[in-house]
């Protein structure tokens, strides 16, 4: 077990041929939320996760960190398997999760404190925990809030304060379930500007699951579910190309493609692939 | 006029270490038929204000009338604003609570006091409004999809057929096909006359259905006009949290780029006419010149 740990080519966290049922109705059939899935994240890697409400997103979210485990099929975090209960807490170490509500992941009156929790839990020594406490505030930069109680924060800063409490467990890889779900365009900005530079300075893997097509559109990869399995994967440029099979998934084009198709539509040789803003305007200028 | 506040302040827990003074001297008329857009970062007094409209708040100082009913005025029936006036929250499912969605959709309409036909008539209509089937009526509100109890928390709103629908944030959370029916959906309602108050962080929803955007910044009205014009002053927004849609920040970074384009557009369709408009003319204008360059950088 131990040997394999760490290679560069094998997946961090692979999920193989993953099946899980939610129990129905009472007297009803179980709900199937996962068929056979499989998925992988490589280390230091931007996942995103789109499909549509009841497609399996969360439900493969969840799986990941052990907090829901495979009924038929297999998930292993490192080489670790997330059926083994004593590799529970070890998987919880290496994949950190936040959720949609920031309200619902705050546990103490003080910034810092939050973010403590976790390390706390850990019985680490204080020398360390302040370290780790350190870090985790300066990574989402909060450290100038740091004395403040967390209801007084924006729904941004308490999303980073969520990222930052899981960080301080130092994972390998942080899984967001909709975590600009509840923000305003500020607070989404923010989160997404600290999701890409964990990614870019600190390595941490990071999965993404969104509804909205902008955010998916900065990830190195992107897997789109629908009813339980796995239906396209590829880079950004790939998917967004695909215009007629995402609406056909209940999903969208991020803002910027969807300007471009248009303009594609009424004769205008925009190339394909163009995802940014600052892409199409260098496409349409280059263009005579 | 349907709603009128004037130089409305709302303070909550006054004298309370707490206090915290939501809205400052906020004047804002929704006149019948428009279709208002309200924007402002998260804690910029959108829920606040709302509230005041059907009542559920009344102001600290300032007054608010609904169809000419002064909210603070203890003579007022705030079942009769409330009617008029139907507001829609965040996550409104979250808020359902009947064993059947026909129980749920009646408890409004039976509130106001009205015939069982008549209850009955507007379950109907309001089902039918928001694109659910009958089939759906003896189901249980929690058995429903998130799209589907989202619609049906709307149709309980409906059902009390108000002049006024105010509406915070209803398409948050839905993954994009859900999003577009709450929207058509809203859309419609006002097309047929409805007078609508939409809050939205969707800056792209807004220029597309509003006729008027309000913009709040720390509890006051800090911007108020039509989409094309508000949308244009992108540096504010932006120092106000908020950003300008896509088709905008388009067009406005070919004008910097010396484009003769107007930069007026807001929608992705608006941008695509002012694209081609620009292209078409710059083909115009090299065609008699036999192709000479040096004309405006980029086009």
């Amino acid at each position: 077990m131990a040997s394999r740990r760490g290679e560069p080519s094998e997946p961090y966290i692979l999920v193989r041929d993953v099946t899980y049922r939610y129990p129905g109705p009472p007297g009803g059939e179980p709900v199937l939320a996962l068929d056979r899935v499989g998925f992988r994240v490589y280390r230091g890697e931007f996942v995103a996760v789109l499909g549509r409400n009841g497609s399996g997103k969360s439900t493969l979210a969840r799986l990941l960190n052990a907090l829901l485990l495979p009924q038929e099929g297999e998930v292993r975090v490192d080489g670790l398997d997330t059926r083994d209960p004593a590799n529970l807490w070890a998987i919880r170490d290496r994949v950190g999760m936040v959720f949609q509500n920031p309200d619902n992941q705050i546990v103490a009156a003080v910034v810092e404190e939050d973010v403590a929790f976790g390390p706390e839990n850990q019985g680490l020594p204080p020398e360390e925990i302040r370290r780790r406490v350190e870090e985790a505030l300066a990574a989402v930069g909060l450290t100038a809030l740091r004395d403040r109680p967390p209801h007084l924060l924006s729904g941004g800063q308490k999303q980073r304060l969520a990222i930052a409490g899981a960080l301080a467990l130092r994972p390998a890889c942080l899984v967001l379930d909709e975590p600009t779900a509840m923000l305003d365009p500020r607070g989404r900005a923010e989160v997404m500007a600290t999701v890409t530079r964990l990614r870019e300075e600190a390595g941490v893997a990071v999965v993404l699951i969104t509804h909205f097509m902008d955010e998916a559109a900065r990830a190195d990869r992107v897997v789109v579910m629908d009813r339980g399995r796995v239906v396209l994967e590829g880079s950004p440029r790939e998917i967004f190309a695909q215009a007629d099979r995402l609406r056909a998934l209940h999903l969208d084009l991020p803002p910027v493609v969807a300007l471009a198709a248009e303009l594609r539509a009424a004769g205008v040789p925009v190339p394909p692939g163009i995802l940014t803003l600052d892409e199409l305007v260098e496409a349409l200028c280059r263009l005579s | 006029m349907s709603i009128e506040l004037e130089h409305v302040s709302y303070v909550y827990n006054p004298g309370t270490p707490a206090q915290w003074q939501a809205l400052r001297d906020v004047s804002l008329t929704i006149r019948p038929g428009e279709f208002v857009g309200l924007i402002g970062a998260t804690g910029s007094g959108k829920s606040t204000l709302v509230q005041h409209m059907n009542g559920l708040l009344r102001p600290t100082s300032g007054r608010v009338r609904v169809f000419g009913m002064d909210t603070s005025d203890p003579r007022t029936d705030l079942t009769r604003v409330r009617q008029r006036v139907g507001l829609v929250f965040q996550y409104p499912e979250h808020q359902l609570f009947a064993a059947t969605v026909a129980e749920e959709l009646a408890y409004g309409p039976t509130n106001l006091g009205l015939a069982p036909e008549e209850v009955q008539r507007r379950v109907r209509w309001a089902l039918r409004a928001v694109g659910l089937g009958e089939e759906l009526l003896t189901r249980s509100p929690f058995s429903l999809s998130g799209g589907q109890a989202r619609r049906v928390a709307l149709a309980g709103v409906l059902a009390m057929r108000p002049d006024v629908l105010v509406l915070d944030e209803p398409a948050a959370g839905l993954d994009p096909l859900g999003r577009r029916e709450i929207l058509d959906l809203i859309r419609n309602l006002h097309r047929e006359g409805m007078t609508i108050v939409l809050v939205s962080h969707s800056m792209e929803d807004v220029a597309e259905l509003a006729t008027r955007v309000v913009v709040l910044d720390q509890g006051r009205v800090v911007m108020d006009g039509p989409p094309r014009e508000l949308f244009r002053r992108h540096r504010e927004l932006a120092a106000l949290g908020l950003a300008a849609p896509v088709a905008a920040q388009l067009v406005d970074a070919l004008k910097a780029r010396g484009w003769p384009v107007p930069g007026q557009a807001v929608t992705i369709r608006e941008a695509v006419a002012e694209v081609t408009a620009a292209l078409a003319a710059r083909r115009r204008e090299r065609r008699p010149e036999g192709g000479r360059e040096g004309g405006r950088a980029g086009v």
